[in-house]
């Protein structure tokens, strides 16, 4: 799932670049099209106002040139004050006037071919020299050089103007026999004809960005949906993958619980035989005690009170006792259900059975008892708890040998969580109240063994702790075999944890054995605590267990994600969605996949309702539960109307979700199996209520 | 001094009884299964019974249904080793339809004498 989630944002990351790079090549785009356009209609004004100076001028050259041509080119002095004093200029500027009247020039300049301005229409330039200007180099070889420039104020014909864009053209005269004779120049004003090429170039700059954020919208917009599909079909194909190792986990675990079934089968066949043996020879051999016991028993009656015989034959009874004893421990751990429906003070029991073993217990080992007033019950009973002490005890006695050492009895209340001690996971992880997990240190000198299973919950704990010589890793897996010891012949009979075990199994507890060769062991035995009367006020989780296929669309995240382990943890198969329209994607794929369906009604894309709705069409008996937020009667009306098996009005715990789908489910297979006359009523059951 | 019956399949075991109760001063009669004991219930009428439970022909659980419903002011004793599938919770039956005491085998004589005179002096 890592890789494929990890793209998402890269999606996200490339999108938003493409974004800004579109952005940037259409604005650049536009302003490219609009700086071109300008370029374009300037050079055309330009040309086609150089032509219609060339035409000014050729009619110039016609009408008014022949006769001043020979002043021009004569002029006899270069001084401006002497030239515009001359008659003749007085009568070209009469005559250049004249032509000139009603066309756009704006001023006229005649040079001679040594660059002097022989005449201007503005008489001070006259006597300038030109003869290095780029422009009129140009004309004077024949050619015409046209440049438009911007004139804050300019002197025109009729006078002074202002702010205008004017055209200059230097042009020649050119004459068939001489060539070129002179050079004119001439000021055309194009002010508005350049205010035209603004308002076209405003209009474009305006169609340009519409047209390109309307393709930069669209552009955007694919992207956007493409985008979308990719990160619902990642949502899709990681739900989908989610399932697939949620899958091949719970097959790992099913065949782990196979192998661990049939090790429990094994040994549960064992304890059958073992049992059936026990029941048979149990009754016979009583007798047979009864019978030894009762004549020595007659015997020492009639013997004095402190005859050597009398002490023999007491020792007699005693050794028969002990017998008894041995048989009711064969039946103790075979048993597996009578005599545990007595409510026991832990506490109570446990002073009993400590006060008789300070007794039997050699002096060299010190009993250190920590017991406190504990007012909470476990279902056992009393002899069975005896029983256990006794043995926990002279088994640790026997590990601490003839060498003084110590015994620490403690009993107290614990709450024990999932997420608590380490220790204690595989007792939450065990499927049977047989199973046995095992862990061996690594270097064989002891390890830990753990019996049983556990809920989380209130427990009583009973720990017995001892210095003795601990338990061989090697053999840690064996001792809980009936008939297992390491005790000489005589002894010991391989019972004592046996018995343990099943007297742990039969009111429902567990323990775990630590234990380190040379350092001692350490049983810590949970007995679950039942309340005075009634039963454990703690929820009974084991009822909610399940493997259904559940499909869960939820948007709030963390929702989401509690309710997915709560479920996962319950043994159920649960695949989530953030929102209705992916949720719907899955389900059409794969219709057949799911048991049940929940579904929030406020989603991102497909409301829940819709989705309901759609899913009905398609599965029309798909169980589904709604949550909301509000409890909108018209919404449950609808809900009910469309065949929702159950709605419910938010905050709602995992926990009671679970109820609510375990409910549903057993209704609904209630249902199917029902004949079909009946089934119309319960659908709508729960909507009631 | 009382008529008692010992009813138990076992010999060694009523003799043990026997020695006992005859010691305290009782009659005693003897039956080695449910079948027999009520033959002598209904002829010898006796003030009580100790009764094994699981025994051939008739076993103890309705040997004691059957004599406390013809005679309700026996008194009767159960003993019992357990064993086969019903276990030591047999007891429990067997004061449940009508044992007054019980007691596990092996059992102590004298403890089986003590409950006895318990039992009697409450006819008395």
């Amino acid at each position: 799932m890592g890789r494929i989630s990890a793209s998402a944002p890269t999606i996200s990351r490339l999108s938003r670049l493409f974004y800004a790079v579109c952005l940037i090549a259409m604005v650049a785009s536009g302003v490219a099209i609009i700086v071109l356009y300008r370029q374009i209609a300037v050079q055309e004004l330009v040309e086609i106002t150089e032509r219609q100076n060339v035409a000014v001028t050729r009619a110039f050259a016609n009408s008014v040139w022949p006769r001043f041509a020979s002043f021009v080119r004569n002029v006899p002095t270069t001084n401006g004050n002497e030239i515009r004093s001359h008659k003749t200029t007085a009568e070209l500027d009469q005559a250049v006037r004249t032509l000139m009247r009603g066309l756009p020039a704006l001023k006229i300049k005649v040079y001679n071919l040594n660059g002097l301005t022989v005449y201007s229409s503005q008489a001070t330039q006259i006597g300038e020299n030109k003869a290095d200007n780029a422009g009129y180099l140009v004309a004077q070889k024949g050619g015409v050089a046209s440049e438009i420039t911007w004139r804050g104020k300019f002197d025109a014909f009729e006078g002074v103007v202002s702010k205008r864009n004017v055209v200059s053209s230097y042009i020649p005269i050119i004459d068939d026999a001489s060539g070129v004779v002179a050079v004119f120049e001439l000021y055309t004003d194009v002010t508005p004809l350049l205010g035209r090429i603004d308002e076209v170039q405003t209009l474009i700059a305006l169609i340009a960005a519409g047209v390109l954020g309307c393709l930069y919208f669209l552009l955007v917009s694919m992207v956007w949906t493409g985008n979308r599909t990719i990160r619902s079909q990642i949502e899709i194909i990681s739900a989908h993958k989610d399932r697939l190792g949620q899958q091949i986990k719970k097959r790992k675990k099913a065949e782990r619980e196979r192998n661990e079934a049939r090790e429990q089968l094994h040994q549960s066949q064992k304890m059958e035989a073992m049992g059936t043996l026990a029941g048979g020879v149990a009754h016979d051999f009583n007798n047979i005690l009864g019978i030894m016991n009762g004549y020595t028993q007659l015997v020492i009656g009639d013997l004095p009170e402190n005859s050597a015989q009398r002490q023999m034959l007491d020792e007699v009874v005693q050794v028969g006792e002990r017998g008894a004893d041995l048989v009711e421990q064969i039946l103790a751990f075979t048993r597996k259900d009578n005599k545990t429906d007595t409510l026991v003070r832990l506490d109570w029991s446990l002073n009993e059975s400590l006060k008789m073993l300070r007794a039997t217990l050699p002096a060299t080992i010190r009993l250190d008892c920590q017991i406190p007033n504990l007012q909470a019950r476990v279902r056992t009973d009393e002899i069975r708890i005896h029983q256990l002490v006794t043995n926990l005890c002279i088994n640790a006695a026997h590990a601490i040998g003839s060498a003084p050492g110590a015994i620490d009895i403690s009993c107290q209340l614990e709450n024990v969580s999932q997420g608590g001690a380490a220790k204690m996971s595989p007792l939450f992880d065990a499927q049977s109240a047989d199973a046995i997990t095992l862990e061996q240190r690594p270097d064989g000198q002891g390890g830990k063994l753990w019996f049983g299973s556990l809920s989380p919950g209130e427990y009583l704990r009973l720990s017995i702790n001892d210095n003795g010589c601990g338990i061989e890793g090697a053999i840690l897996d064996r001792v809980l075999e009936p008939f297992f010891t390491t005790k000489e012949v005589g002894k010991g009979t391989g019972l004592g944890l046996a018995a343990v075990a099943g007297t742990m199994r039969s009111c429902r507890g567990a323990f775990v054995i630590e234990t380190k060769v040379g350092q001692g062991t350490r049983f810590d035995l949970y007995f679950p605590i039942v309340e005075d009367g009634a039963a454990s006020s703690k929820i009974d989780i084991s009822d909610l267990r399940g493997t259904e296929r559940i499909l869960l669309v939820e948007d709030a995240t963390e929702t989401r994600r509690e309710a997915k382990a709560t479920f996962s943890n319950l043994g159920y198969e649960i695949t989530t969605s953030s929102d209705g329209a992916t949720a719907l994607q899955v389900f059409k794929m794969t219709p057949g996949e799911w048991d049940l369906v929940i579904t929030d009604q406020a989603l991102p894309k497909l409301a829940g309702i819709d989705l309901a709705r759609k899913i009905l069409e398609l599965k029309p008996d798909m169980p589904i539960v709604m949550v909301s937020g509000a409890a909108q009667k018209t919404l449950q009306a609808e809900a009910k109307a469309l065949g929702i098996a159950e709605f419910h009005v938010k905050p709602l715990e995992a926990i009671e979700l679970v109820r609510v789908v375990r409910r549903v489910i057993d209704t609904t297979s209630v249902r199917a199996k029902l004949p079909p006359e009946r089934m119309s009523g319960p659908a709508q059951l729960h909507l009631n209520n | 001094m009382a008529k008692i019956l010992i009813v138990d399949d076992e010999p060694q075991l009523r003799r043990i009884l026997r020695l006992t109760l005859e010691r305290a001063g009782h009659e005693v009669r003897e039956a080695a299964d449910g079948q027999e004991a009520s033959g002598i219930l209904s002829t010898e009428k006796p003030k009580l019974m100790i009764t094994d439970l699981i025994m051939p022909n008739k076993e103890g659980t309705e040997t004691i249904r059957e004599a406390r419903k013809c005679q309700p002011d026996l008194k009767i004793i159960a003993i019992s080793g357990g064993g086969h599938s019903r276990g030591p919770d047999i007891l429990d039956l067997a004061q449940k339809l009508g044992a007054d005491r019980t007691f596990k085998k092996p059992f102590k004589p004298n403890e089986i004498a003590a409950a006895v005179d318990e039992l009697l002096k409450q006819i008395t």
